[in-house]
């Protein structure tokens, strides 16, 4: 009973992961065309608005980070999955885990390697 | 630079081998590298270089000592978000609101600032408590409360099907929380079932500040287009939603709205929701306290004051469309008779028309057609209560087909037809049906008093009957109207005496919970009439005057 409540509790944050991404891109889309119509200026999106990023990634692309993420989704699928459970969906290691069915070992080893990747092709496209 | 998917899993195996080793050796493990592949080598170069920035772009979002976890809703000005902090006990969860970037400017930033002031004087353990607040490192405002884990009002009567009582003491409870509220000088202002929650541990709490507003002393509160914006239409008061006012009735026109959700069969609940719901807000409960106090009445198996008074509100009614028009009035208790005489009918002679009623038919034609063959069957040499029957029938079709005076012609020959019968038992339930319906058509004549002479001999004869078995299970209603009418009119005798005759005759049917209600009408009859004669010698004074 236990982990049947847990497994469909993981299950609702992963699909709750989902769609705040695309919540959060959908929206920066939406901003981005409004700011270009008012005149072009060059904007940053931050993750979420009000996010207190550290210096030097202050503000990170949404639009950017979902080219790449598409990106790396077509080289790995899972790795893709890690990234937006984690980021989006804030869930934990464990229970990344249990959503994708693998061992918090590759789940570790996935974001360590994902978010690396992702910040390099932000950062020199 | 665009990766072939070998290329990529080369590159994750050099990564992961890269991020095991020392700092010092990682350049000397990318000169390796470099001999196997070298623009391979340079993306796994550029990465490591990355990696610390990554780590730190990843990082849970953090706003003072808040990390956030997860995105909960989405207020009207900006995400609600899970978050938690260290305490020296353990990790503590909250519910931070953070102004959206966009909102976060004039009045919109006011109102933000507002809502986490009003919400930092507020202490109920049925309110989501207020933990923390700050600015994040972009200067935007957020401020932090009691993180309620649990299901919103709909969901929870919706999947866990509360019962009735349980629901009334959330109810209950809720209300203490918005009296509290109101006490404060504070109007919710956008109560609904998703700002109800109830939690894991059953308890009721009720959340988000974001549309309420201060009143000043007068009771008035300001800006009210700006609430009129931000408010929920479904469950907005009407004068809300015309932008007129918001004031502490505005909430529990809500709050009616939101019991009558969850109310069930309860005429009880049902009958609280209704009062706390009606258009006019003078006509609505006077506090919260008012209404939980008849929530409380309710759980305690005690008259509930809103039906009383929503009787009082008919009767009130009820007079006053009397006095524009007693025809009216007159009409109105007509219908409820007819609708009784039918249906009594149709179960006395359930047997008798189930051979002649088709599915459907309207009750009138149904009896026409007994009524055909009645006539063809009868006989010269009939019984007289039999042919006291078909005039009775007769005078049934006159009375609803709005034809008093031919039905009192029918009524008159039946009884005619029953006086020369011999005595017997069977006669006199003849004779007591006949006086009910004499009754019931003196009543559409307009003869209130002469129409309750009858209901009341046909009453006593009734007592006088061995067995007593007469179909009246339909007429309570047609008795309380006429009793009421009566009343209106200052006939205050007549009208108690037949809302006596009402609990005799729901004691005979032995429905025990109708002669509660008779005997409880009997009671605020009863009760109100001292005050109706002083009324009434009042109203008689000053028209002298």
């Amino acid at each position: 009973m236990q982990g049947k409540d847990w497994r469909s509790k993981t299950h609702y944050l992963a699909t709750a992961s989902r769609v705040m991404r695309n919540v959060v891109v959908d929206y920066a889309r939406t901003r981005l065309s409004a700011k270009r119509g008012a005149g072009g200026k060059q904007i940053t999106l931050s993750f979420a608005e009000n996010a207190a990023a550290p210096p030097g990634l202050s503000a990170i692309d949404v639009i950017a980070l979902e080219r790449a993420l598409d990106e790396l989704e077509a080289l790995d699928a899972r790795k893709a999955r890690v990234v937006e459970l984690r980021w989006y969906g804030g869930l934990e290691v464990e229970e990344i885990a249990g959503v994708l069915d693998t061992s918090p070992a590759t789940v570790k080893r996935d974001w360590e390697f994902s978010r690396t990747w992702l910040y390099k092709q932000l950062s020199c496209p | 630079m665009s990766l072939s998917p070998a290329d990529f899993h080369q590159l994750e195996a050099w990564f992961a081998e890269a991020s095991t080793l020392p700092a010092e050796k990682r350049a000397r493990f990318v000169e390796i590298c470099r001999e196997t592949d070298a623009r391979l080598a340079s993306e796994l170069e550029q990465m490591l270089e990355a990696q610390p920035l990554a780590e730190a772009a990843f990082l849970p979002r953090q706003h003072g000592d808040w990390r956030i976890k997860r995105v909960l809703g989405e207020g009207g000005l900006g995400l609600v978000r899970l978050a938690e902090r260290d305490t020296p006990t353990g990790k503590q969860l909250g519910a931070i609101k953070h102004i959206h970037a966009n909102f976060d400017a004039g009045s919109f930033r006011a109102r933000f600032l507002k809502e986490c002031e009003i919400l930092k004087a507020l202490a109920h353990p049925q309110i989501a408590a207020f933990l923390d607040a700050g600015l994040d490192s972009a200067g935007s405002p957020y401020f932090v409360m009691e993180y309620v884990n649990g299901l919103a009002w709909d969901d929870y009567t919706a999947h866990v099907k509360p019962t009735v009582e349980r629901v009334a003491m959330l109810f209950r409870d809720l209300l203490a929380a918005v009296a509290y509220l109101h006490e404060s000088s504070i109007v919710h202002a956008d109560i609904k079932p998703s700002n109800v929650l109830i939690d894991r541990a059953g308890a009721v709490k009720l959340l988000d500040f974001g549309a309420a507003r201060m009143l000043d002393a007068d009771g008035k509160s300001r800006d009210s287009t700006f609430t009129r914006a931000m408010l929920t239409p479904e469950w907005a008061s009407p004068e809300q939603r015309q932008g007129t006012s918001c004031t502490p009735a505005s909430d529990i026109y809500s709050l009616g709205l939101l019991l009558r959700s969850c109310c069930g069969e309860s005429a009880d609940l049902r009958a609280i929701a209704d009062k706390a719901s009606r258009d006019e807000p003078s006509e609505r409960y006077e506090s919260a306290l008012a209404m939980a106090a008849d929530v409380t009445h309710f759980l305690r198996n005690e008259p509930v004051g809103a039906r009383t008074a929503n009787m009082q509100y008919r009767a009130r009614k009820f007079a006053r469309r009397h006095r524009i028009a007693a025809a009216f009035a007159a009409c109105a208790l007509v219908a409820a008779g007819a609708a009784w005489w039918i249906e009594a009918e149709r179960a006395r002679q359930a047997s008798e028309l189930r051979s002649t009623l088709i599915e459907n038919v309207r009750p009138e034609k149904a009896i026409a057609q007994v009524l055909k063959s009645a006539a063809a069957d009868m006989e010269a040499d009939a019984p007289k209560t039999e042919q006291a029957q078909l005039h009775l029938r007769m005078a049934q079709m006159h009375a609803v087909r709005s034809r008093p005076d031919n039905a009192a012609q029918e009524l008159k020959a039946a009884e005619t037809a029953v006086a020369a019968d011999a005595p017997s038992p069977e006669r006199d339930k003849m004779r007591v049906r006949l006086l009910l319906s004499q009754g019931f058509v003196l009543g559409k004549q307009d003869k209130l008093v002469e129409a309750a002479d009858m209901v009341i001999e046909a009453f006593k004869l009734w007592e006088t009957i061995p067995d007593r078995n007469i179909e009246l299970r339909q007429s309570g209603y047609y008795l309380r109207e006429l009793a009421d009418a009566l009343i209106a009119r200052g006939e205050f005798s007549r009208g108690i005496e037949i809302l006596h005759w009402n609990v005799r005759r729901t004691e005979w049917i032995g429905d025990s919970a109708t002669t509660n209600v008779n005997k409880r009408d009997l009671a605020a009859r009863c009760a109100q009439i001292p005050e109706a004669i002083r009324s009434e010698e009042k109203l008689t004074k000053l028209c002298a005057n």
